[in-house]
């Protein structure tokens, strides 16, 4: 029971950690992203790459991280670090693109208010944002889900280690691969209630902005 | 407003927390240079069959470890046992566990892995469906069996599943099919997942199917009741032995080589104690057999299968 | 800050081929109540947007006083627009509450929170919408909407003050009220509205009443009173 709690708050940091990252990457490329005349093709690629296997990503990364790789002198393979930059490289995408329709909108409506009440292009910017911060929390959210319940990455760049880089996906994997189903799916159950609850938290959270 | 100061409270704890966190992980938790006297922690990468992890052996093997050094973690990597290899190849592991003999036998002449030393064995064991349509209860080898089967699946009563995922067990499947003489790839009857042994033993008891398993996962699904409707019909032919290896990657850094011949040297010698007994109290029967007393008889099985012989 | 004035104007949206404005000159003076009448779709929202600094010409100037508009620097530009203000024709509603809405300019002029909600306090108490005040701003009607944003304008006492159809959402005693508090600030400040019906003209009384059609100017006419 223990190592079950240790997994989950275990894979609750490294998700977060990485979505956190990923929103602090994404909001600002979204943004400019959003304020592009011609963005369509940017943003069709972003799209694109929304949906990108863990597994390929994984993979690219296992060879950017090893030794003998080009990134190999940094000693992040099988780390938890590695899972975050992978997951982070993961949502990046998820985030620009649903993020980049909501400012999008925002800053139709918004942007011309901010210019025509005299706002600096800081206080539009902070405007903007403010407005659309029930819709950034909602891809926040997302892109969490995502990186919680990834498995390619975890598996090939955090090799599943016992104690220092197993997570829930990997751990089920393993349940599965041990013939413990009723492990796996007490942890998949852990994980969609994680889902659901850290929806429900930042939407009572947004509540509090709103008004 | 009260509620927008908690809420922006709120984010500045998660971001705060997460900075901590990270950093937290930065720092103590590398392979960094260590004097033998410090007490800072080491951490040993082993790439490993992920049959042979999931027995709960090498979890075992590594607590036993830590008892004596305590500052030295085992960090275990299943997957393939070519894949295991691969990850030795690239340097990102300093030990590997294998019980492919040919694959470890092409790494050896590539200067990949050193230090060799064989630590168990158990058999292959052929299961099936538990009416046996092929009849291979009493096969008289192992080749024998897979003719048996060969025949049975031609005539449509039967399918064989296969790893096919470049697996130990896959490689040894693929060299008995050799020695028959027979090629089965492409065979309606002939299905390749490209799976685990998790998933293969599966697949085999939905369609009542004959397959190639190792002893350990076969023994774990048993036993959790997922397998009712295959069981093992034939085993301890020495056609079907299974040896498992130990290698230290050669170009393991100099500073983790102690630890990492320390941790081989502990397994190797206490093989009696350590996995002789793995598993009784689960099973039953031991899920290894020890190799130090038949060390010279398993060299040369070994070479056999290496060499193809 | 005396006058706006528009020189030859051309300008049309990205997507479109032809031009939206064709040719505009015009000049906007203080003190002047100016009503630009139209039909949907002739160009007057593009005129207001010009001549109130928020959308640059892609071909002609906009001077104020005699300075050339587009060519100043950032932080010359930002003193100038802050003493413009245009009312969307569609109110823009920000998240929070009525008085929130209402301060929000004074706010980012960087005034301080409580001076802020006296000043917008009398403005809502002049326009008689007091009881609305704490009011979640999302859940206001449409008139509400379009009031509020009126407010928002006007208690940042603009030299200059576009409205684009102000009239279209607010009952007749409202519209009176928001006429007659216009005609009593015009002296120091011009006011420029936009309308698509000729029927609210003589009750504004207006010092110009420019027409136009398929963006382009058609008649300007001056009255004296």
């Amino acid at each position: 029971m223990n190592e079950i709690i240790d997994i989950t708050l275990r894979s609750i940091w490294i998700s977060g950690c990485a979505t956190l990252i990923a929103f602090f990457i994404g909001i600002p490329l979204a943004y400019i992203l959003a304020y592009r005349r011609r963005a369509e093709l940017i943003s069709s690629i972003v799209e694109s790459l929304v949906g990108i296997p863990t597994v390929v990503l994984g993979l690219f990364l296992y060879f950017l991280f090893s030794k003998s790789g080009p990134l190999g002198f940094l000693n992040l393979l099988y780390t938890p670090q590695a899972i975050i930059i992978g997951e982070a490289i993961l949502v990046i995408p998820l985030i620009i693109s649903t993020s980049f329709r909501i400012l999008k909108n925002t800053i139709y409506i918004y942007g011309e208010f901010a210019i025509a009440i005299g706002a600096t292009k800081t206080q539009k910017m902070i405007l903007i944002l403010k407005e659309s911060y029930l819709g950034l929390l909602a891809s926040f959210t997302m892109a969490f889900s995502r990186a919680i319940g990834e498995l390619g990455i975890a598996l090939m760049i955090g090799g599943n280690i016992k104690d220092f880089t197993r997570v829930m996906t990997t751990a089920i994997a393993l349940g599965v691969s041990k013939g413990e189903f009723e492990l796996s799916l007490l942890l998949g159950c852990i994980l969609v209630i994680i889902m659901i609850v850290i929806s429900v938290i930042l939407r009572i959270i947004s509540r509090g902005i709103k008004y | 407003m009260s509620q927008k100061r908690i809420t922006s409270i709120l984010l500045m704890i998660i971001i705060f927390l997460a900075i901590l966190n990270f950093i937290q992980y930065i720092n103590p938790r590398k392979e960094i240079i260590i004097s033998t006297s410090s007490q800072s922690e080491v951490r040993i990468r082993v790439s490993t069959t992920t049959s042979l992890y999931a027995t709960g052996l090498l979890d075992y093997l590594a607590f036993q470890f830590n008892k004596l050094y305590p500052n030295v973690k085992i960090d275990f990597i299943a997957v393939g046992s070519s894949a295991a290899l691969k990850i030795a190849e690239r340097g990102d592991a300093c030990i590997v566990f294998s019980h492919a003999p040919e694959l470890e036998e092409q790494y050896i002449k590539k200067g990949v892995i050193d230090y060799g030393r064989i630590i168990a064995y158990n058999y292959f064991i052929i299961v099936g469906p538990l009416d046996d349509p092929a009849g291979i209860r009493n096969a008289s080898s192992a080749e024998d069996a897979f003719r048996k089967i060969y025949e049975a699946c031609e005539s449509g009563r039967t399918f064989f599943i296969s790893r096919g995922d470049n697996s130990g067990t896959h490689i040894k499947e693929i060299s008995i099919w050799k020695k028959i003489g027979i090629d089965p790839h492409g065979k309606s009857w002939y299905r390749e997942t490209g799976t685990g042994m998790d998933q293969v033993l599966i697949i085999s008891n939905e369609m009542k199917a004959y397959t190639l398993s190792d002893t350990g996962t076969y023994l774990q699904f048993k036993k959790e009741g997922r397998l009712p409707n295959i069981e093992e019909l034939f085993s301890n032919d020495s056609s079907l032995i299974n040896i498992y290896s130990i290698y230290l990657v050669r170009n393991c850094s100099s500073d983790l080589i102690p630890y990492a011949i320390a941790f081989i040297d502990f397994i190797y010698y206490n093989q009696r104690d350590l996995i002789g007994k793995f598993g009784i109290d689960k099973y039953g029967v031991p899920l290894f057999i020890p190799a130090i007393d038949k060390e010279k008889e398993l060299a040369c099985e070994w070479l056999k299968i290496a060499r193809g012989y | 800050m005396n006058i706006i004035s528009l020189k030859n104007i051309y300008y049309k949206y990205s997507q479109s081929k032809e031009w939206t404005l064709e040719n505009i000159s015009i000049c906007f003076k203080k003190g002047e109540i100016t009503i630009i009448l139209g039909p949907n779709g002739s160009g007057k929202t593009t005129l207001m947007k010009i001549a109130s600094l928020i959308y640059k010409p892609i071909k002609g100037d906009v001077y104020v006083d005699n300075k050339n508009y587009w060519s100043l620097e950032e932080s010359e530009k930002l003193l100038i627009r802050r003493k413009i203000t245009y009312v969307h024709e569609k109110a823009v509603i920000l998240k929070g509450s009525v008085i929130d809405n209402i301060i929000y300019g004074l706010r980012i002029r960087g005034m301080d929170k409580e001076s802020a909600i006296k000043k917008a306090i009398e403005i809502l108490n002049e326009l008689e919408i007091n009881d609305i005040l704490h009011k979640n701003a999302l859940e206001l009607s449409a008139g509400q909407s379009q009031i509020i944003s009126l407010a928002r304008a006007l208690v940042l006492e603009p030299l200059f003050l576009f409205i684009d159809e102000p009239f279209s959402h607010l009952d007749k005693s409202k519209k009176m009220k928001v006429i007659d508090i216009l005609k009593r600030i015009k002296k120091e400040r011009g006011i420029i509205i936009s309308l698509h019906e000729e029927s609210l003209v003589e009750k504004i009384s207006p010092d110009n009443l420019v027409e136009i059609e398929n963006g382009r100017i058609v008649n300007i006419k001056t009255f004296q009173y």
